[in-house]
Protein backbone atom coordinates (compact mmCIF):
# COMPACT_ATOMS: atom_id res chain seq x y z
CA UNK A 1 0.00 0.00 0.00
CA UNK A 2 2.76 1.86 0.87
CA UNK A 3 4.50 1.52 -2.46
CA UNK A 4 1.18 2.86 -4.39
CA UNK A 5 1.93 5.73 -2.73
CA UNK A 6 4.94 6.57 -3.08
CA UNK A 7 5.92 8.14 -6.81
CA UNK A 8 9.51 9.22 -6.01
CA UNK A 9 12.17 7.10 -4.02
CA UNK A 10 15.85 7.49 -3.66
CA UNK A 11 18.00 5.34 -1.86
CA UNK A 12 21.60 5.70 -0.68
CA UNK A 13 21.80 7.88 -4.14
CA UNK A 14 25.53 8.96 -4.98
CA UNK A 15 26.94 11.35 -7.81
CA UNK A 16 29.75 12.66 -8.29
CA UNK A 17 30.47 14.93 -10.95
CA UNK A 18 32.86 14.19 -14.25
CA UNK A 19 35.63 16.21 -12.11
CA UNK A 20 34.85 13.75 -9.58
CA UNK A 21 33.86 16.20 -6.82
CA UNK A 22 30.91 14.03 -4.48
CA UNK A 23 27.64 16.26 -5.22
CA UNK A 24 25.15 13.21 -2.85
CA UNK A 25 26.70 11.20 -0.71
CA UNK A 26 24.38 9.05 -0.05
CA UNK A 27 20.85 10.78 -0.31
CA UNK A 28 17.38 9.44 1.07
CA UNK A 29 14.09 10.66 -0.11
CA UNK A 30 10.70 9.98 -0.64
CA UNK A 31 7.74 11.78 -1.86
CA UNK A 32 4.32 10.62 -1.47
CA UNK A 33 1.43 10.74 -3.93
CA UNK A 34 -0.59 14.17 -3.45
CA UNK A 35 2.36 15.73 -1.01
CA UNK A 36 4.48 18.39 -1.61
CA UNK A 37 8.10 18.31 -0.72
CA UNK A 38 10.80 21.63 -0.71
CA UNK A 39 14.36 21.23 -1.66
CA UNK A 40 16.35 24.00 0.04
CA UNK A 41 19.68 24.23 -1.14
CA UNK A 42 22.27 27.40 -2.32
CA UNK A 43 23.17 27.50 -5.33
CA UNK A 44 25.75 24.75 -6.56
CA UNK A 45 24.39 22.65 -3.99
CA UNK A 46 23.21 20.24 -6.64
CA UNK A 47 19.44 21.15 -7.36
CA UNK A 48 18.93 20.87 -10.47
CA UNK A 49 21.54 17.96 -10.50
CA UNK A 50 18.66 15.82 -8.69
CA UNK A 51 15.97 17.29 -11.11
CA UNK A 52 18.71 15.33 -13.71
CA UNK A 53 18.99 12.18 -11.57
CA UNK A 54 14.89 11.69 -11.39
CA UNK A 55 14.37 12.33 -14.81
CA UNK A 56 17.41 9.56 -15.43
CA UNK A 57 18.82 12.22 -18.02
CA UNK A 58 21.97 11.03 -15.56
CA UNK A 59 22.73 8.29 -13.26
CA UNK A 60 24.18 7.58 -9.81
CA UNK A 61 27.26 6.38 -9.22
CA UNK A 62 25.69 4.43 -6.78
CA UNK A 63 21.87 3.78 -5.02
CA UNK A 64 18.29 3.62 -6.67
CA UNK A 65 16.06 5.77 -7.75
CA UNK A 66 12.03 5.06 -8.02
CA UNK A 67 10.06 6.55 -10.38
CA UNK A 68 5.97 5.27 -9.98
CA UNK A 69 7.76 2.37 -8.63
CA UNK A 70 10.03 1.93 -11.37
CA UNK A 71 13.37 1.36 -10.51
CA UNK A 72 15.56 3.50 -12.93
CA UNK A 73 18.76 1.95 -13.21
CA UNK A 74 16.44 -1.16 -14.81
CA UNK A 75 14.85 1.08 -17.33
CA UNK A 76 15.55 1.21 -20.72
CA UNK A 77 15.81 4.39 -22.90
CA UNK A 78 12.29 3.60 -24.21
CA UNK A 79 10.89 3.51 -20.87
CA UNK A 80 12.35 6.38 -19.21
CA UNK A 81 11.15 8.79 -21.78
CA UNK A 82 7.48 7.02 -21.49
CA UNK A 83 7.78 7.89 -17.08
CA UNK A 84 9.50 11.30 -18.55
CA UNK A 85 5.90 11.93 -19.40
CA UNK A 86 4.23 11.95 -15.98
CA UNK A 87 6.49 14.44 -14.95
CA UNK A 88 5.44 18.25 -15.35
CA UNK A 89 8.69 19.97 -15.40
CA UNK A 90 9.41 24.08 -14.31
CA UNK A 91 12.19 26.07 -14.72
CA UNK A 92 15.89 24.61 -14.48
CA UNK A 93 16.80 22.44 -16.92
CA UNK A 94 12.85 22.66 -17.93
CA UNK A 95 12.11 25.55 -20.43
CA UNK A 96 9.65 26.58 -23.05
CA UNK A 97 11.02 26.33 -26.76
CA UNK A 98 11.07 29.83 -27.64
CA UNK A 99 10.26 29.66 -31.25
CA UNK A 100 6.65 27.78 -30.55
CA UNK A 101 3.99 29.88 -29.12
CA UNK A 102 2.15 29.87 -25.98
CA UNK A 103 -0.62 27.53 -27.01
CA UNK A 104 2.35 25.38 -28.99
CA UNK A 105 4.22 24.92 -25.92
CA UNK A 106 1.52 23.98 -23.96
CA UNK A 107 0.11 21.25 -26.34
CA UNK A 108 3.59 19.31 -26.46
CA UNK A 109 2.87 17.02 -23.37
CA UNK A 110 -0.36 15.83 -25.03
CA UNK A 111 1.47 15.78 -28.33
CA UNK A 112 3.87 13.52 -27.02
CA UNK A 113 1.48 11.28 -25.18
CA UNK A 114 -0.60 11.19 -28.08
CA UNK A 115 -3.80 12.59 -27.12
CA UNK A 116 -6.41 12.86 -28.76
CA UNK A 117 -6.77 15.70 -31.70
CA UNK A 118 -9.61 16.60 -30.83
CA UNK A 119 -8.83 16.99 -26.84
CA UNK A 120 -5.83 18.39 -26.74
CA UNK A 121 -7.16 21.94 -27.75
CA UNK A 122 -9.96 21.64 -24.92
CA UNK A 123 -7.27 20.72 -22.70
CA UNK A 124 -5.07 23.16 -23.06
CA UNK A 125 -7.65 26.19 -23.71
CA UNK A 126 -9.00 24.76 -20.22
CA UNK A 127 -5.63 24.80 -18.33
CA UNK A 128 -4.87 28.54 -20.12
CA UNK A 129 -8.18 29.68 -18.47
CA UNK A 130 -7.19 28.58 -15.51
CA UNK A 131 -4.00 29.94 -14.94
CA UNK A 132 -4.66 33.01 -16.97
CA UNK A 133 -3.18 32.28 -20.18
CA UNK A 134 -6.35 33.53 -21.82
CA UNK A 135 -4.75 35.86 -24.10
CA UNK A 136 -1.70 34.83 -24.64
CA UNK A 137 -2.30 31.90 -27.18
CA UNK A 138 -0.74 33.11 -30.00
CA UNK A 139 2.68 35.29 -28.39
CA UNK A 140 5.70 33.16 -28.70
CA UNK A 141 7.78 32.47 -26.22
CA UNK A 142 10.35 34.70 -26.82
CA UNK A 143 8.53 37.19 -26.51
CA UNK A 144 7.09 36.61 -22.67
CA UNK A 145 8.68 38.15 -19.25
CA UNK A 146 10.20 35.47 -17.09
CA UNK A 147 7.21 35.47 -14.63
CA UNK A 148 4.71 34.46 -17.42
CA UNK A 149 7.11 31.94 -19.17
CA UNK A 150 7.00 30.23 -15.46
CA UNK A 151 2.81 30.47 -15.91
CA UNK A 152 3.31 28.85 -19.64
CA UNK A 153 5.68 26.27 -17.48
CA UNK A 154 2.66 25.79 -15.15
CA UNK A 155 0.28 25.13 -17.72
CA UNK A 156 2.18 22.66 -19.52
CA UNK A 157 3.39 21.01 -16.59
CA UNK A 158 -0.39 20.04 -15.07
CA UNK A 159 -1.92 20.04 -18.85
CA UNK A 160 -1.92 16.41 -19.28
CA UNK A 161 -2.43 15.62 -15.69
CA UNK A 162 1.10 14.44 -15.23
CA UNK A 163 0.96 13.31 -11.91
CA UNK A 164 4.61 14.61 -10.32
CA UNK A 165 5.85 17.94 -10.73
CA UNK A 166 9.76 19.26 -10.98
CA UNK A 167 9.96 23.09 -9.86
CA UNK A 168 13.51 24.16 -10.03
CA UNK A 169 13.11 27.46 -8.60
CA UNK A 170 10.18 28.84 -9.58
CA UNK A 171 10.44 32.14 -8.14
CA UNK A 172 13.69 33.24 -9.12
CA UNK A 173 13.91 36.76 -10.84
CA UNK A 174 10.32 37.70 -10.46
CA UNK A 175 9.56 40.98 -8.98
CA UNK A 176 6.93 40.92 -6.03
CA UNK A 177 3.50 40.64 -7.56
CA UNK A 178 4.19 37.93 -10.18
CA UNK A 179 6.32 35.87 -7.87
CA UNK A 180 2.82 35.97 -5.59
CA UNK A 181 1.22 34.93 -8.41
CA UNK A 182 3.19 32.12 -9.37
CA UNK A 183 3.58 31.40 -5.21
CA UNK A 184 -0.46 31.30 -5.35
CA UNK A 185 -0.78 29.32 -8.54
CA UNK A 186 1.80 26.34 -6.81
CA UNK A 187 -0.39 26.83 -3.35
CA UNK A 188 -3.50 25.96 -5.11
CA UNK A 189 -1.93 23.29 -7.27
CA UNK A 190 -0.59 21.72 -3.66
CA UNK A 191 -4.21 22.03 -2.46
CA UNK A 192 -5.57 20.56 -5.74
CA UNK A 193 -3.12 17.12 -4.66
CA UNK A 194 -0.78 17.59 -7.01
CA UNK A 195 2.51 15.65 -6.21
CA UNK A 196 4.91 18.39 -6.38
CA UNK A 197 9.10 18.39 -5.74
CA UNK A 198 10.41 21.95 -5.38
CA UNK A 199 13.85 22.56 -5.58
CA UNK A 200 14.70 26.71 -4.23
CA UNK A 201 17.41 28.30 -3.35
CA UNK A 202 15.46 29.63 0.00
CA UNK A 203 15.63 33.20 -0.97
CA UNK A 204 12.99 33.41 -3.26
CA UNK A 205 9.61 33.66 -0.16
CA UNK A 206 8.11 30.70 -1.46
CA UNK A 207 5.41 29.33 0.44
CA UNK A 208 3.64 26.00 -0.06
CA UNK A 209 1.53 25.19 2.97
CA UNK A 210 2.09 21.31 4.53
CA UNK A 211 5.26 21.26 2.40
CA UNK A 212 7.74 18.96 3.73
CA UNK A 213 11.14 20.79 3.58
CA UNK A 214 15.05 19.22 2.81
CA UNK A 215 17.86 21.17 2.98
CA UNK A 216 20.58 20.43 0.67
CA UNK A 217 23.99 20.87 1.95
CA UNK A 218 27.50 19.29 1.25
CA UNK A 219 26.26 16.62 -0.14
CA UNK A 220 23.75 15.69 2.13
CA UNK A 221 20.00 15.94 2.79
CA UNK A 222 18.46 16.56 5.62
CA UNK B 1 -1.94 17.74 -33.68
CA UNK B 2 -1.48 13.95 -33.60
CA UNK B 3 2.12 12.40 -33.86
CA UNK B 4 1.41 11.90 -37.41
CA UNK B 5 1.22 15.76 -38.52
CA UNK B 6 3.66 16.69 -35.47
CA UNK B 7 6.59 15.58 -37.34
CA UNK B 8 5.16 16.62 -40.47
CA UNK B 9 4.22 20.35 -39.31
CA UNK B 10 7.76 20.51 -37.31
CA UNK B 11 10.33 19.53 -40.49
CA UNK B 12 7.87 22.31 -42.59
CA UNK B 13 8.37 24.99 -39.91
CA UNK B 14 12.60 24.33 -39.97
CA UNK B 15 12.62 24.22 -43.80
CA UNK B 16 10.20 27.65 -43.69
CA UNK B 17 12.01 29.48 -40.78
CA UNK B 18 15.45 29.06 -42.18
CA UNK B 19 14.70 29.33 -45.92
CA UNK B 20 18.26 30.43 -46.56
CA UNK B 21 20.05 27.37 -44.83
CA UNK B 22 17.03 24.38 -46.59
CA UNK B 23 18.38 26.37 -50.07
CA UNK B 24 21.80 26.04 -49.37
CA UNK B 25 21.10 22.50 -48.34
CA UNK B 26 19.21 22.01 -51.48
CA UNK B 27 21.56 23.60 -53.98
CA UNK B 28 24.83 22.04 -52.84
CA UNK B 29 23.20 18.32 -53.29
CA UNK B 30 21.66 19.52 -56.49
CA UNK B 31 24.87 20.61 -58.21
CA UNK B 32 26.54 17.23 -56.81
CA UNK B 33 23.95 14.94 -58.30
CA UNK B 34 24.30 16.87 -61.13
CA UNK B 35 27.61 15.79 -61.26
CA UNK B 36 26.32 12.05 -61.21
CA UNK B 37 24.43 12.72 -63.68
CA UNK B 38 26.04 14.33 -66.20
CA UNK B 39 28.89 11.46 -65.85
CA UNK B 40 26.13 9.10 -66.43
CA UNK B 41 25.06 10.35 -69.17
CA UNK B 42 28.67 11.12 -71.05
CA UNK B 43 28.81 7.81 -70.22
CA UNK B 44 26.01 6.33 -71.71
CA UNK B 45 26.59 8.90 -74.88
CA UNK B 46 30.01 7.43 -75.16
CA UNK B 47 28.78 3.82 -74.84
CA UNK B 48 26.46 4.83 -77.80
CA UNK B 49 28.80 6.55 -79.76
CA UNK B 50 30.94 3.21 -79.37
CA UNK B 51 28.32 1.11 -80.78
CA UNK B 52 27.38 3.62 -83.60
CA UNK B 53 31.05 3.54 -84.69
CA UNK B 54 31.07 -0.51 -84.16
CA UNK B 55 28.08 -0.72 -86.56
CA UNK B 56 30.72 0.62 -89.31
CA UNK B 57 33.33 -2.02 -88.40
CA UNK B 58 34.29 -4.38 -91.39
CA UNK B 59 36.34 -7.05 -91.95
CA UNK B 60 38.04 -7.78 -95.33
CA UNK B 61 38.73 -11.14 -96.16
CA UNK B 62 41.03 -11.46 -99.42
CA UNK B 63 41.78 -14.31 -101.25
CA UNK B 64 44.20 -16.08 -103.33
CA UNK B 65 44.17 -16.07 -107.07
CA UNK B 66 45.02 -19.38 -107.70
CA UNK B 67 41.68 -20.43 -104.74
CA UNK B 68 38.81 -21.94 -106.92
CA UNK B 69 35.89 -20.67 -107.33
CA UNK B 70 33.90 -23.89 -105.24
CA UNK B 71 36.81 -22.73 -102.58
CA UNK B 72 35.16 -19.29 -102.34
CA UNK B 73 31.87 -20.16 -101.92
CA UNK B 74 32.58 -22.94 -99.36
CA UNK B 75 34.07 -19.95 -97.05
CA UNK B 76 31.13 -17.44 -98.21
CA UNK B 77 28.54 -20.47 -97.05
CA UNK B 78 30.54 -20.65 -93.73
CA UNK B 79 30.59 -17.20 -93.34
CA UNK B 80 27.27 -16.26 -93.66
CA UNK B 81 26.61 -19.01 -91.47
CA UNK B 82 27.88 -17.50 -88.95
CA UNK B 83 25.36 -16.62 -86.18
CA UNK B 84 27.43 -12.88 -85.70
CA UNK B 85 27.60 -12.07 -88.95
CA UNK B 86 24.58 -9.37 -90.34
CA UNK B 87 25.91 -8.97 -93.77
CA UNK B 88 28.73 -10.15 -96.53
CA UNK B 89 29.62 -9.16 -99.66
CA UNK B 90 31.72 -10.89 -102.19
CA UNK B 91 34.12 -8.66 -104.05
CA UNK B 92 34.76 -9.86 -107.35
CA UNK B 93 38.34 -9.10 -109.45
CA UNK B 94 35.69 -6.61 -111.47
CA UNK B 95 33.96 -5.18 -108.58
CA UNK B 96 37.51 -4.58 -106.98
CA UNK B 97 38.52 -3.09 -109.86
CA UNK B 98 35.57 -0.54 -110.08
CA UNK B 99 35.82 0.04 -106.18
CA UNK B 100 39.55 1.24 -106.74
CA UNK B 101 38.32 3.03 -110.16
CA UNK B 102 35.69 4.96 -107.18
CA UNK B 103 38.19 5.49 -104.73
CA UNK B 104 41.12 7.46 -106.72
CA UNK B 105 38.54 8.91 -109.83
CA UNK B 106 40.93 7.18 -112.58
CA UNK B 107 40.99 3.51 -113.51
CA UNK B 108 44.76 2.85 -112.62
CA UNK B 109 44.62 -0.20 -113.66
CA UNK B 110 44.19 0.81 -117.43
CA UNK B 111 47.12 -0.41 -119.60
CA UNK B 112 47.55 -3.71 -117.70
CA UNK B 113 47.14 -6.92 -119.25
CA UNK B 114 45.48 -9.13 -116.28
CA UNK B 115 43.48 -7.11 -113.21
CA UNK B 116 45.77 -7.77 -110.43
CA UNK B 117 43.25 -7.35 -107.28
CA UNK B 118 42.22 -10.14 -105.43
CA UNK B 119 38.90 -11.39 -104.72
CA UNK B 120 37.38 -11.00 -101.16
CA UNK B 121 34.71 -10.31 -99.22
CA UNK B 122 33.44 -7.76 -96.92
CA UNK B 123 32.18 -8.93 -93.76
CA UNK B 124 30.06 -6.46 -91.00
CA UNK B 125 29.03 -7.96 -87.61
CA UNK B 126 26.13 -7.76 -85.26
CA UNK B 127 26.81 -4.97 -82.74
CA UNK B 128 26.62 -7.26 -80.02
CA UNK B 129 29.11 -9.48 -81.73
CA UNK B 130 31.68 -6.85 -81.77
CA UNK B 131 34.83 -6.66 -79.79
CA UNK B 132 38.37 -7.28 -80.14
CA UNK B 133 38.25 -11.40 -78.60
CA UNK B 134 35.53 -12.22 -81.00
CA UNK B 135 36.27 -10.87 -84.03
CA UNK B 136 40.23 -12.12 -83.58
CA UNK B 137 38.48 -15.50 -83.40
CA UNK B 138 36.57 -15.28 -85.93
CA UNK B 139 39.55 -14.06 -88.00
CA UNK B 140 41.44 -16.99 -86.76
CA UNK B 141 39.15 -19.36 -87.76
CA UNK B 142 39.06 -18.00 -91.53
CA UNK B 143 42.64 -17.90 -91.77
CA UNK B 144 42.94 -21.48 -91.73
CA UNK B 145 40.90 -21.71 -94.63
CA UNK B 146 42.96 -22.76 -98.17
CA UNK B 147 42.73 -20.19 -100.04
CA UNK B 148 42.52 -16.64 -98.10
CA UNK B 149 45.63 -15.06 -97.82
CA UNK B 150 44.86 -11.81 -95.82
CA UNK B 151 42.28 -10.75 -93.45
CA UNK B 152 41.90 -6.55 -92.57
CA UNK B 153 39.63 -5.29 -89.84
CA UNK B 154 40.79 -2.84 -87.07
CA UNK B 155 42.13 -4.91 -84.26
CA UNK B 156 44.23 -2.60 -82.38
CA UNK B 157 41.92 0.75 -82.93
CA UNK B 158 39.15 -2.01 -81.30
CA UNK B 159 41.33 -3.33 -78.63
CA UNK B 160 42.20 0.54 -77.35
CA UNK B 161 38.76 1.88 -77.38
CA UNK B 162 37.58 -1.10 -75.37
CA UNK B 163 40.18 -0.40 -72.95
CA UNK B 164 39.30 3.32 -72.84
CA UNK B 165 35.61 2.19 -72.63
CA UNK B 166 36.94 -0.02 -69.89
CA UNK B 167 38.48 3.14 -67.76
CA UNK B 168 35.70 5.61 -69.08
CA UNK B 169 33.46 2.94 -67.11
CA UNK B 170 35.44 2.47 -63.77
CA UNK B 171 36.03 6.36 -63.78
CA UNK B 172 32.61 7.45 -63.82
CA UNK B 173 31.49 4.57 -61.34
CA UNK B 174 34.26 5.87 -58.68
CA UNK B 175 33.28 9.50 -59.21
CA UNK B 176 29.93 8.67 -58.75
CA UNK B 177 30.48 7.15 -55.50
CA UNK B 178 32.45 9.63 -54.39
CA UNK B 179 30.04 12.30 -55.32
CA UNK B 180 27.45 10.12 -53.82
CA UNK B 181 29.38 9.71 -50.42
CA UNK B 182 30.32 13.62 -50.52
CA UNK B 183 26.36 14.02 -50.99
CA UNK B 184 25.49 11.49 -47.97
CA UNK B 185 27.68 13.49 -45.94
CA UNK B 186 26.81 16.53 -47.02
CA UNK B 187 22.83 15.50 -45.61
CA UNK B 188 24.68 14.53 -42.65
CA UNK B 189 26.12 17.98 -42.16
CA UNK B 190 22.60 20.07 -42.54
CA UNK B 191 21.49 18.10 -40.54
CA UNK B 192 23.73 18.22 -37.79
CA UNK B 193 23.65 21.57 -38.73
CA UNK B 194 19.74 21.56 -38.03
CA UNK B 195 20.31 19.67 -34.71
CA UNK B 196 22.89 22.19 -33.35
CA UNK B 197 20.52 24.92 -33.97
CA UNK B 198 17.53 23.40 -32.58
CA UNK B 199 19.53 21.73 -30.14
CA UNK B 200 17.64 23.24 -26.91
CA UNK B 201 14.36 22.19 -28.20
CA UNK B 202 15.74 18.65 -28.95
CA UNK B 203 16.80 18.53 -25.34
CA UNK B 204 13.44 19.92 -24.33
CA UNK B 205 11.26 17.23 -25.93
CA UNK B 206 13.59 14.46 -24.45
CA UNK B 207 12.99 16.18 -21.32
CA UNK B 208 8.78 16.00 -22.07
CA UNK B 209 9.39 12.40 -22.62
CA UNK B 210 9.33 12.45 -26.27
CA UNK B 211 10.65 9.35 -27.69
CA UNK B 212 13.19 8.94 -30.84
CA UNK B 213 10.53 9.16 -33.52
CA UNK B 214 8.80 12.31 -32.62
CA UNK B 215 12.46 13.84 -32.45
CA UNK B 216 13.96 12.05 -35.01
CA UNK B 217 11.13 12.09 -37.42
CA UNK B 218 11.60 15.88 -38.58
CA UNK B 219 15.04 15.85 -39.32
CA UNK B 220 14.93 12.48 -41.21
CA UNK B 221 11.91 14.77 -43.69
CA UNK B 222 14.36 17.10 -43.85
CA UNK B 223 16.98 15.01 -45.49
CA UNK B 224 14.48 13.12 -47.45
CA UNK B 225 13.51 16.65 -48.35
CA UNK B 226 16.46 18.37 -49.35
CA UNK B 227 17.37 14.49 -51.48
CA UNK B 228 13.83 14.40 -53.29
CA UNK B 229 14.03 18.38 -54.21
CA UNK B 230 17.76 17.83 -55.51
CA UNK B 231 17.61 15.14 -57.06
CA UNK B 232 14.43 15.86 -59.22
CA UNK B 233 15.97 19.30 -59.46
CA UNK B 234 18.84 17.86 -60.91
CA UNK B 235 17.06 15.69 -63.38
CA UNK B 236 15.22 18.25 -64.99
CA UNK B 237 18.52 20.53 -65.94
CA UNK B 238 20.11 17.26 -66.84
CA UNK B 239 17.36 16.24 -69.35
CA UNK B 240 16.80 19.75 -70.40
CA UNK B 241 20.46 19.89 -71.17
CA UNK B 242 20.09 16.20 -72.55
CA UNK B 243 17.59 17.10 -75.29
CA UNK B 244 18.81 20.84 -75.95
CA UNK B 245 22.51 20.10 -76.61
CA UNK B 246 23.88 19.00 -80.00
CA UNK B 247 27.75 17.86 -80.56
CA UNK B 248 28.15 17.46 -83.79
CA UNK B 249 26.84 13.60 -85.14
CA UNK B 250 26.77 12.04 -81.38
CA UNK B 251 23.71 11.37 -80.34
CA UNK B 252 23.07 12.39 -76.66
CA UNK B 253 22.14 9.43 -74.84
CA UNK B 254 19.07 9.79 -72.01
CA UNK B 255 19.20 7.46 -69.01
CA UNK B 256 16.03 5.23 -68.88
CA UNK B 257 12.97 6.25 -67.01
CA UNK B 258 13.29 3.35 -64.50
CA UNK B 259 16.56 3.94 -64.02
CA UNK B 260 16.20 7.72 -63.49
CA UNK B 261 13.65 6.80 -60.77
CA UNK B 262 15.45 4.38 -59.07
CA UNK B 263 18.04 7.02 -58.35
CA UNK B 264 15.95 9.50 -56.86
CA UNK B 265 14.56 6.70 -54.64
CA UNK B 266 18.43 5.73 -53.92
CA UNK B 267 18.91 9.81 -53.46
CA UNK B 268 15.85 9.66 -50.83
CA UNK B 269 17.03 6.97 -49.35
CA UNK B 270 20.56 8.26 -48.87
CA UNK B 271 19.19 11.88 -47.93
CA UNK B 272 17.00 9.34 -44.63
CA UNK B 273 20.20 7.73 -43.78
CA UNK B 274 22.20 10.92 -43.84
CA UNK B 275 19.11 12.71 -41.73
CA UNK B 276 19.24 9.58 -39.20
CA UNK B 277 23.34 10.31 -39.03
CA UNK B 278 23.05 13.75 -38.72
CA UNK B 279 20.04 13.07 -35.66
CA UNK B 280 21.64 10.15 -33.98
CA UNK B 281 23.48 11.67 -31.54
CA UNK B 282 20.91 13.84 -30.73
CA UNK B 283 18.81 11.16 -30.01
Amino acid sequence: MDQDRTILKLEDVEYKNPTGTVIFNKISFSLERGRTAVIIGPTGAGKTTLVELIIGSKSPAAGEICLFGQRLNKCGKGRIFKLRRLIGGVGGIFQLIESRTVTENILLPLIIRGEKSSLQYKKAARVMGQLGLTGWQNEPAWALSQGQKNMVMLARAVVADQPLLLIDEPLAGLDKDTAQHVNKTLQSFAIGGHSMLIMTSGQTGLFIPEAREYYLSEGGLK
Amino acid sequence: MNKFWYPIRIFAANVFNRPLAAFSAIMSLLFLFLLVELIWITRLTVEGFYHQLMSTVEMEVFFDEAASDSTVTAIRKSVLDDPDVSNLDYISKESARLRLQDLMGSDLLEGLDENPLPRSLIVTFKNAAINSDNLLKFADRLSVNDGVTEIHYPGHWLAETEKTLVLLFWTALVLGLVILVTSALNVVHAIRLTVRVRQDELRQLKYLGAGTSIVAQPLLLEGLFYTLMASVISWVIALYLQENIQIGEIVIMRPPTNEIIISCLVAVLMGMAGGYLGVKRAV
